[in-house]
């Protein structure tokens, strides 16, 4: 019967219900998109990586997993691990900004990069080999419109396109090393270094050998960064959400508090008439309670269903900067978060309406 | 206390505070209602027969003075315990029939019902069905208030009022918003539901002809009955 009745007053207040959804489903796809991002800008970045097809990874001295590439490490490193017994390639890559929010520009050397991962697959056009020339993947392509024989701006510097690749090996945006080295002013230096072994049982042997020699230099297996790249790595990212999510409770509280006071003063006969035929205060606070909830689960229904149209938009938009992952996981969440703040939102008017004298209630107009 | 007596009131008072000013309701009530009894309070406004049946029905409680409902002293009862009492012991009928206009009829009656807690243990009441012919209603359940009639809403009215079968009846101007056939035929109907199912009604009315239903009528004027 309070399902029939809280049915029934979404049904009569059809309008003001409609507004209160749509008002809750704005903080859950915040939420969504906040955590889609985090973790598809994340999941982005490690499958470029697994796409390398390395073992380890070599980066720069006291630097972090998490931490922005400085070009610092020397370049002749490189020849000198490829000597490894155990190396079958190395692999040294310059990063620089590419002015976007996330984007790089990657400096390769084609013969580095063919024999670490088997090369770029060309979908348009051609290979890198003039000083200007830049090569990008399908999703930058699109993000920036940008085709093949076009010039485009990238990092302050005018490039040609001279070709469009699939994605998912190493980055968005490729050039020649030594022109980005040159570019940059950091000739004889890479940002990190790729190896491959012979064997995957002697990645961690060459590791801890590496360790020994190189004493300052962050060494890591591939296999080990990739999972340790995660969005709780992301330096201030939880704050960040946990800043959202305190929004997000604010904006459900005041949206239902709100909703529901209006809905008591609208009903307030109504609720006279309730507890003229003996409904209790319990009956009448699980009523106004139900009924929030009912708004706060459509709210965060719809929440879900516009994050699914955030991504399909980006995806439009900026697909190689701003990859938005659905997260299954952050649903119950997000449900969790905004129920929690609709209840809360729901005490006033609902211990309010409870407590109306019956009299008043059934003479009110 | 009568044996028979359902209602005793001994000496009831009521103060209503309004802004800083006390008012004083009800000076000093004394009413015995045997069981079975169809009552008529007749009275100017203001004379505190709204607040006498407010008090019976549980929806305020008395400043002093003993008033026993069934076996409920309502000076003592609790805002809990006068649910309860709403809940069982009396049902009401109003002046603006006051059903819940988002509902059918057959939802106000089973609303009722299942407020009553009769709803899930109880199943069909075959007694109540007869009611409903009775009431002239059981083929417009399925309306919601607006696309019935003043007459009909009453009905519906009176039908969630007796459907806990409570102790006592209470109706206040049930004929107010009525016009004289459908005044008539729910005062008929309130009449039928006191000789047939012996239901106790306490009725307040301006309407001399209406009083002329009860078995006997009560004036009450500034606060207290008339001798």
């Amino acid at each position: 019967m309070i399902g029939k009745l809280v049915l029934e007053n979404i049904r009569h207040k059809f309008m003001r219900t409609v507004l209160s959804v749509l008002l809750i489903a704005v903080p859950v796809t915040l939420i969504l998109v906040i955590v889609g991002l985090s973790h598809g800008m994340v999941n982005d970045s490690k499958s470029r990586q697994r796409g390398v097809g390395a073992d380890i990874l070599v980066r720069p001295p006291y630097s972090s997993l998490m931490s922005a590439s400085t070009t610092n490490i020397p370049e002749e490193l490189v020849a000198k691990l490829a000597t490894h017994a155990h190396v079958t390639a190395a692999m040294g890559t310059v990063n620089q900004s590419a002015g976007g929010l996330s984007d790089s520009i990657t400096g390769i050397d084609k013969g580095e990069m063919d024999r670490m991962s088997g090369g770029l697959t060309i979908d348009e056009g051609r290979g890198l080999r003039d000083p200007d020339d830049v090569l990008l993947d399908t999703y930058y392509a699109d993000q920036r419109h940008a085709k093949v024989g076009q010039k485009i701006e990238i990092g302050h510097h005018q490039w040609n396109v001279v070709g469009i690749v699939e994605p998912g090996k190493l980055s968005h945006i490729f050039c020649n090393i030594r022109f980005l080295q040159d570019l940059y002013s950091t000739k004889g230096l890479v940002s990190q270094i790729y190896l491959k072994v012979d064997d995957a049982k002697n990645i961690d042997p060459v590791i801890q050998d590496l360790k020994g020699q190189l004493k300052d230099y962050p060494i890591y297996s591939m296999q080990d960064m990739l999972d340790l790249i995660s969005p709780d790595k992301v330096p201030y990212l939880s704050q960040f959400i946990f800043v959202i999510i305190g929004i997000s409770v604010v904006i459900s509280f005041a949206v239902v508090a709100l909703s529901m006071y209006m809905a008591v003063l609208q009903r307030t006969r109504e609720i006279g008439i309730l507890k003229a035929i003996g409904a209790s205060q319990s009956f009448i606070l699980t009523l106004i309670v139900a009924e929030s909830l009912a708004v706060g689960f459509a709210g965060t229904v719809l929440g879900i269903l516009f994050s699914f149209g955030t991504r399909g938009l980006l995806m439009k938009l900026v697909p190689s900067s701003l990859p938005q992952a659905i997260v299954y996981e952050w649903w119950p969440r997000a449900a969790g978060i905004v129920l929690f703040a609709a209840l809360l939102g729901a005490l006033y008017p609902g211990i309010s309406a409870a407590r109306h004298d019956p009299i008043e209630a059934l003479a009110y107009e | 206390m009568s044996s028979e007596s359902i209602i005793l009131i001994r000496n009831l008072r009521k103060v209503y505070r309004v802004g800083e000013v006390d008012v004083e309701a009800l000076r000093g009530v004394d009413l015995d209602v045997p069981k079975g009894e169809f009552l008529s309070i007749i009275g100017p406004s203001g004379s505190g027969k709204s607040t006498l049946f407010n008090i019976i029905g549980g929806l305020t409680p008395p400043t002093s003075g003993q008033v026993r409902v069934g076996q409920e002293d309502l000076a003592t009862l609790t805002d809990a315990g006068r649910t309860r009492l709403r809940k069982r012991t009396v049902g009401f009928v109003f002046q603006k029939f006051n059903l819940l206009p988002n509902l059918t009829a057959r939802d106000n009656i089973d609303l009722a019902r299942f407020l009553g807690g009769r709803a899930a243990k109880n199943g069909p009441d075959p007694e109540f069905e007869n009611v409903l012919k009775l009431l002239g209603i059981a083929n417009r359940l399925d309306h919601r208030p607006n696309a019935l009639s003043g007459g009909e809403q009453q009905r519906v009215a009176v039908a969630r009022a007796i459907v806990n079968h409570p102790s006592i009846l209470l109706a206040d101007e049930p004929t107010g918003n009525l016009d004289s056939v459908n005044s008539a035929a729910v005062l008929d109907i309130l009449k039928d539901l006191n000789k047939r199912l012996g239901q106790t009604v306490l009725m307040i009315t301006h309407n001399p002809e209406a009083a002329a239903y009860a078995d006997r009528t009560i004036h009450m004027r500034d606060g207290r009955i008339d001798a």
